[in-house]
């Protein structure tokens, strides 16, 4: 069930908010060895959800999210519920106020049931947390879910919340979307506030919903969209209506192929699912048009320079407590302590050019489709995968077509677009022009009506 | 190259498994240097200071 097929069932009665409340919490503790929430809120969560149907009942309609339940990662600040940032150094912070999401999620009537697991600070993309157990992936427990939003992939994958809440500064709600496969949204920059959310790095996180479909990632959006004054890069941009329509039309509207980078050592199966979205999108009236882009890889590494930099600047201060970090956090806070700002300032500027060097890609095309990710997810402790040949570091490997967008701050889709050969889901990205989140949501509820690759689910 | 066990001893840092993390930073190193010879003079940082705090990057 979708939240627009939820929120139909709750306005017809044949289901309450309480009732579906108790599916997701019951939902949470059977599938608990998942690892996909840190903390539980079921009083709170009951509470919201009674409230939620009197409210209802009274035709007081809060909009498509009321009554729905949902989770949100560890990284929001949820006011006297703790936040630990998947992190021992605040495995007892309690709150005194609520992320600004957590805010407009619950003025939207939004029930929420659990804080998500993640990787340790967001700053990793296995998802295996040191603190609160790794995250599995509920299409075999054997693999990582992706990250650094992993529980909140594993949450939707499972169907134990309609939408979980993700944070993305190098392809952390996309990943765990595209391993998981599940919808997951990163907003343009500015786009969606980061007040009170506990920062990785100032001038990359972005936050956006993970869900079960599209469309409910246009719900969520518009749900958390708009400009916040507490947190200085909020766009004054007004929200415009995002969810679209059921017989939405893409009608020449052009899709960039990229001719370089992108289609550069991926799983077989990638491919053959990115060209089954292609095939779709020509189907449908929209013009599939070959692209050129930028240098990626580059920018992958003035990203990587920019987040080692300002994530170490933000920890340095808790670094001597080298026994409150796993390994593999410490390892990249200790890289960043080693940069020089001079390297720091350099890449902001090189940010800068890049992004007008890709800028000019709008200029032939709407959007860009490209893989979330060139393989399905690895199994736990695996550090590196072979693709086409050659070994890659998982994490590089699964940063590769992401990690760059975060640089430009541009808006991104992850849908489902098969399986590998070993049943794993793959993910299609599918880019934007800034604050033009509308046609990426377009784009995408017309791929996933004409496809079926989000009808597959794991066996639980 | 650049020396990182010169540099971990120049800005006093205590990092015990420093072999561990010399790899990475000399693929970012190698990675990064010849971008910044690419940059013209009059480049400015995307990171800029607002003197209101109330002012937006976004003001449109």
């Amino acid at each position: 069930m979708t939240i627009q097929e939820a929120a139909i069932a709750l306005r017809t009665r044949k289901v309450s908010s309480v009732e579906l409340t108790k599916e997701a919490l019951h939902r949470v503790q059977s599938l608990g060895s998942l690892n996909a929430v840190i903390t539980v809120m079921d009083d709170s969560a009951l509470e919201a959800a009674a409230q939620a149907d009197r409210e209802l009942a009274a035709d007081l309609d809060f909009g498509l999210l009321h009554g729905i339940p949902i989770a949100v990662k560890d990284v929001f600040e949820t006011k006297g519920v703790r936040t630990t940032c998947g992190s021992k150094l605040f495995e007892d912070f309690v709150p005194d106020r609520d992320a600004a999401v957590v805010e407009k999620l619950d003025a939207a009537g939004a029930v929420v049931i659990a804080k998500a697991n993640m990787h340790e600070l967001a700053y990793g993309v296995t998802s295996a947390n040191p603190h609160f157990g790794a995250v599995r992936n509920p299409w075999n427990p054997e693999r990582i879910p992706g990250g650094s939003s992993g529980g909140s992939g594993a949450a939707v994958a499972g169907d134990m919340v309609f939408m979980a809440m993700g944070s993305d500064t190098g392809g952390s709600i996309r990943i765990p979307a595209a391993f998981c496969g599940t919808v997951g949204l990163k907003p343009t920059f500015g786009r969606v506030s980061r007040y009170g959310v506990m920062p990785l790095d100032f001038s990359l996180d972005h936050m956006g919903p993970l869900t079960r479909s599209v469309r409910d990632a246009a719900i969520a959006l518009e749900a958390i969209a708009g400009h916040d004054p507490r947190d200085e890069t909020s766009a004054l941009r007004s929200v415009p209506d995002y969810l679209p329509p059921r017989e939405v039309s893409i009608r020449d509207l052009r899709i960039g192929w990229p001719e370089n980078f992108f289609f550069d050592r991926v799983d077989p199966a990638v491919m053959t699912g990115l060209e089954r979205m292609a095939e779709a999108a020509t189907q449908l009236g929209a013009r599939i048009t070959p692209v050129t882009v930028p240098d990626i890889a580059a920018m992958n590494a003035v990203a990587r320079m920019i987040l080692m930099s300002e994530a170490s600047a933000l920890m340095e201060q808790f670094l001597d407590r080298r026994n409150h970090f796993g390994a593999d956090v410490l390892a990249l806070l200790d890289q960043g302590r080693f940069l020089a700002a001079t390297d720091y300032v350099n890449a902001q500027r090189l940010r800068r050019m890049m992004q007008r060097a890709f800028s000019a890609v709008w200029e032939t095309v709407d959007c860009v489709l490209t893989p979330t990710a060139p393989m399905g997810a690895p199994a736990i402790g695996q550090a590196t995968v072979r693709i086409d040949g050659q070994d890659e570091d998982v994490r590089l490997a699964s940063t590769r077509f992401v990690r760059a967008i975060n640089l430009l701050g541009l808006p991104a889709l992850s849908m489902p677009c098969g399986l590998d050969v070993e049943g794993m889901p793959l993910g299609a990205q599918i880019i934007g022009k800034p604050f033009d989140e509308a046609t990426i949501l377009r784009v995408g509820a017309a791929l996933e009506d004409a496809t079926d690759f989000h009808t597959l689910k794991p066996d639980l | 190259m650049k020396q990182w066990k010169e540099i971990a001893r120049g800005f006093g840092l205590n990092i015990p498994d420093l072999e561990h993390i010399v790899p990475p930073l000399d693929g970012l190193e190698a990675a990064f240097r010849p971008l910044v010879k690419t940059i013209p003079h009059d480049a400015e940082p995307a990171v800029t200071f607002h003197a209101a705090l109330e002012v937006s990057e976004e003001l449109r």
